[in-house]
């Protein structure tokens, strides 16, 4: 694409087009400024200026507070959690691929059917409640680690199709009647000519998958009471709804919060904890993040 | 043309599953079960289960067992297809009728391990012996035996097997959940089961709307759908033609990764930022902005919707924006140098070309989030809102309400009923959906 700028209109189109960006972009990042900040402000500036974009004091108490004192309970919740994301994803890169490789070919007898059956559960589904009775009585899996790796989170119709539409575009038919007519059988074809060929796509949806079972927390909070099964995102959950208590107490008089107030950058640096390993990582999959929503937003 | 060898697929799958079926008979006789009563302990084989038995001199009888019943026929079967089998005659319908025996064999000794407490009535201790398991493997093994037979005469080929794992997950996760949507219209009780509790017709919807919470909760979940659909296509394609038009690709790039960022983090930590901003006694907003303020944000309704809706837009506008950018990107350049030499400014070409020619991705992404206009996302409704009980009546959705009916008041049927209820108008919402987009563009239907 060769573009140029062209006469003044255009000139202050551009300026008008960066300010906004620039705008938007401040926007987006002044939330997690505050959160950093927080964090590393003193407990007695916190309570007398509240929160804010820059320390006026600053300490590493709360962090020092979060891995020393309570270093058993943060290691847990971050080895649980690296736990999950690795087995889920792993599980969904098995098992997603390979249920739509076979969909992707056009010469497979039972595509139709097994396509709608996957389908169909885009379109109907049997709602929270009906899932939940049935994870629980059937499958027993309250209080397990499976709750935090197995409800919802594996694999999705959707991703089933993007998975195939992208295989039936990118793999030609030539080529796995030729790798066929060299004696590969189905699967052999399947590992070696089909995933290497899908690596990009692979990357984009696993990485998603990723990021979504290590933000989850709603399996959580519906399959687990037990606290020793606290995934990073559970603990908190359950941080907040200490602080939902505070608050509530706060409604009647305002000087037991301030007395109950230790906790006020204890929180944030919680939340830093959470978001950290993330955002470290963000720069370098960025390229494939946003192939996962380019993808999952326009189909085929 | 292959030659016939004695040991064809047919002769070596019919022998294996004679012998499986021999093995079974045996299995048969093994101890299925055990019954301890009154210190005494008596063995049950699997014959002892299907035909009755008179223990402990006859002062207890143990009835014949349907399930064993079907299980030991399931073998006779598979005796006499192995024999046609053997014969070399009819091997496909042998295999499939030995994959049948199979797989009932597998399902009638899971019934019994069920339900082996009800069959023994009233013994003290209860407990499966090995024999069951071993039954439950000679189905298994007639299986395999049976499928070995079906792939080599090419009615199942290994693609059948690839679609194996992902569909079973689909099965517990997506199809088991369809049948259980059945509780909405029962009285569940836990004691006997899902299955066997007693039907109710519409008693659980009933009490639903009788409540008068389901059309504040549907107002809610509707309203704001409906609101942040519209805001969302004027904000991401605004910021979409931003990005695509910006002609430094640095401020492209940068811009792109950082307002892509708050996508990134689970609504628990947008929670958290929002504490920061909006808490009484620390927030940014009552300390800093307002100095020394005192609203108690999470105490008042009309400021909610307002601070939900910045929250929705700051958190989902990178992640719409890149959908509309990605579309922008590939409308043809030649239409903007054309109509720059016919003399059209950038505000002209953006008008004239980039929106037309987005209008039918605007329309598709559109109507398929009309599709869901039941569902809400739940973290922003429940977490953000830190399910404060002030804001209940302009914070409440479907999502919302059946979680805290569900796991909060313990409330089966209401949660049962509004889940059901949500599912049902998704379907048919869906439904109506893509027909629409079948009469207005065909391309982009889902079916």
């Amino acid at each position: 694409m060769d573009r140029s700028i062209k006469g003044t209109g255009e000139k202050i189109f551009q300026v008008v087009i960066c300010v906004i960006l620039f705008i938007l972009s401040v926007c987006a990042v002044m939330p997690f400024i505050l959160l950093i900040s927080s964090s590393f402000t003193a407990e007695d500036a916190l309570l007398r200026y509240g929160y804010g974009f820059w320390p006026s004091k600053f300490s590493a108490y709360a962090y020092k507070y979060l891995f020393v004192t309570n270093r058993d309970k943060i290691f847990r919740a971050y080895a649980i959690t690296i736990i999950v994301t690795i087995i889920g994803t792993s599980l969904h890169l098995l098992v997603a691929p390979m249920l739509a490789y076979p969909l992707s070919r056009k010469d497979y007898k039972r595509r139709g059917i097994f396509s709608f059956m996957v389908l169909f559960t885009m379109l109907f589904n049997g709602g929270m409640v009906s899932a939940y009775i049935i994870w629980t009585q059937v499958f027993h899996i309250k209080n397990t680690f499976f709750a935090l790796l197995f409800p919802s989170l594996l694999l999705g119709a959707f991703n089933i199709i993007l998975y195939r539409s992208s295989m039936a575009v990118n793999i030609h038919p030539s080529l796995i009647e030729a790798a066929r007519l060299d004696g590969a059988g189905e699967f052999y074809i399947y590992v070696k000519i089909v995933l290497p060929l899908s690596l990009p796509i692979l990357a984009a949806l696993g990485l998603m998958c990723g990021i979504g079972y290590w933000n989850d927390w709603m399996n959580g909070m519906y399959y687990i009471t037990d606290s020793k099964l606290y995934s990073l995102q559970l603990l908190l959950n359950s941080i907040l709804n200490n602080i939902k208590a505070l608050s509530q107490i706060a409604d009647s008089s305002t000087s037991i919060d301030v007395k109950d107030m230790p906790s006020t950058g204890i929180r944030m640096a919680m939340a830093v904890i959470g978001t950290l390993p993330i955002m470290i990582l963000y720069p370098f999959f960025q390229k494939a993040f946003v192939a996962g929503i380019t993808l999952g937003g326009v189909k085929e | 043309m292959e030659k016939k060898s004695f040991f064809s697929p047919e002769r070596r799958a019919g022998i294996a599953a004679l012998v499986l079926a021999v093995i079974g008979f045996v299995v048969y006789a093994l101890p299925f079960a055990h019954y301890r009563y009154n210190s005494s302990y008596y063995s049950l084989s699997g014959y002892d289960l299907a035909a009755g038995k008179a223990i402990m001199n006859g002062s207890v009888q143990v009835n014949p067992v349907i399930y064993q019943w079907v299980a030991l026929a399931c073998i006779c079967v598979s005796v006499v297809f192995a024999v046609i089998m053997l014969l070399q005659k009819m091997p496909k319908l042998s295999a499939l009728f030995i994959f049948i025996a199979g797989a009932v064999q597998i399902i009638m000794q899971v019934i019994t391990l069920v339900t082996i407490k009800d069959i023994l009535d009233g013994a003290k201790r209860v407990a499966v012996e090995p024999g069951m398991y071993g039954g439950m493997a000679v189905g298994l093994a007639l299986i395999v035996c049976a499928c070995y037979l079906l792939t080599k005469k090419e009615v199942l080929s290994t693609l059948d097997f690839m679609v194996i794992p992902g569909l079973t997950y689909l099965i517990i996760n997506n199809y088991l959940p369809m049948v259980g949507i059945q509780i909405a219209w029962k009285k569940l009780d836990f004691s006997v089961g899902i299955w066997r509790s007693p039907w109710c017709g519409w008693e659980n919807f009933k009490f639903l709307f009788a409540s008068g919470d389901a059309g504040m909760i549907i107002r809610n979940t509707i309203a704001y759908n409906a609101f942040w659909i519209v805001l969302g296509i004027f904000t991401g394609m605004a910021v979409g033609i931003c990005l695509a038009e910006v002609f430094s690709k640095i401020v492209q790039r940068v811009s792109q990764t950082l307002i892509l960022l708050p996508q990134l983090i689970s609504m628990v930590i947008v929670a958290y930022i929002v504490y920061g901003f909006l808490s009484t006694s620390a927030g940014w907003i009552n300390k800093g902005l307002l100095g020394n303020a005192e609203i108690n944000w999470y105490g008042v309704k009309k400021y909610w919707p307002f601070i939900l809706t910045i929250v929705h837009v700051w958190k989902g506008l990178g992640y719409s924006s890149i959908i509309y950018l990605s579309g922008i990107v590939g409308i043809d350049r030649n239409l903007y140098e054309a109509s720059y030499i016919d003399g059209c400014g950038k505000m002209k070409q953006i008008t004239k070309i980039t929106v037309p020619m987005m209008k039918p991705t605007i329309v598709t992404l559109l109507i398929m989030s009309c599709g869901r206009i039941m569902y809400s996302d739940f973290g922003l409704f429940y977490q953000v809102t830190m399910n404060s009980g002030a804001l209940y009546t302009v914070t409440t959705t479907l999502d919302v309400y059946v979680y805290r009916a569900l796991m909060q008041l313990n409330n089966l049927s209401m949660s049962s009923a509004a889940s059901a209820f949500q599912s049902i108008c998704g379907f048919f919402l869906v439904m109506t959906v893509n027909q629409i987009t079948r009469w207005l563009d065909r391309e982009n239907a889902m079916f």
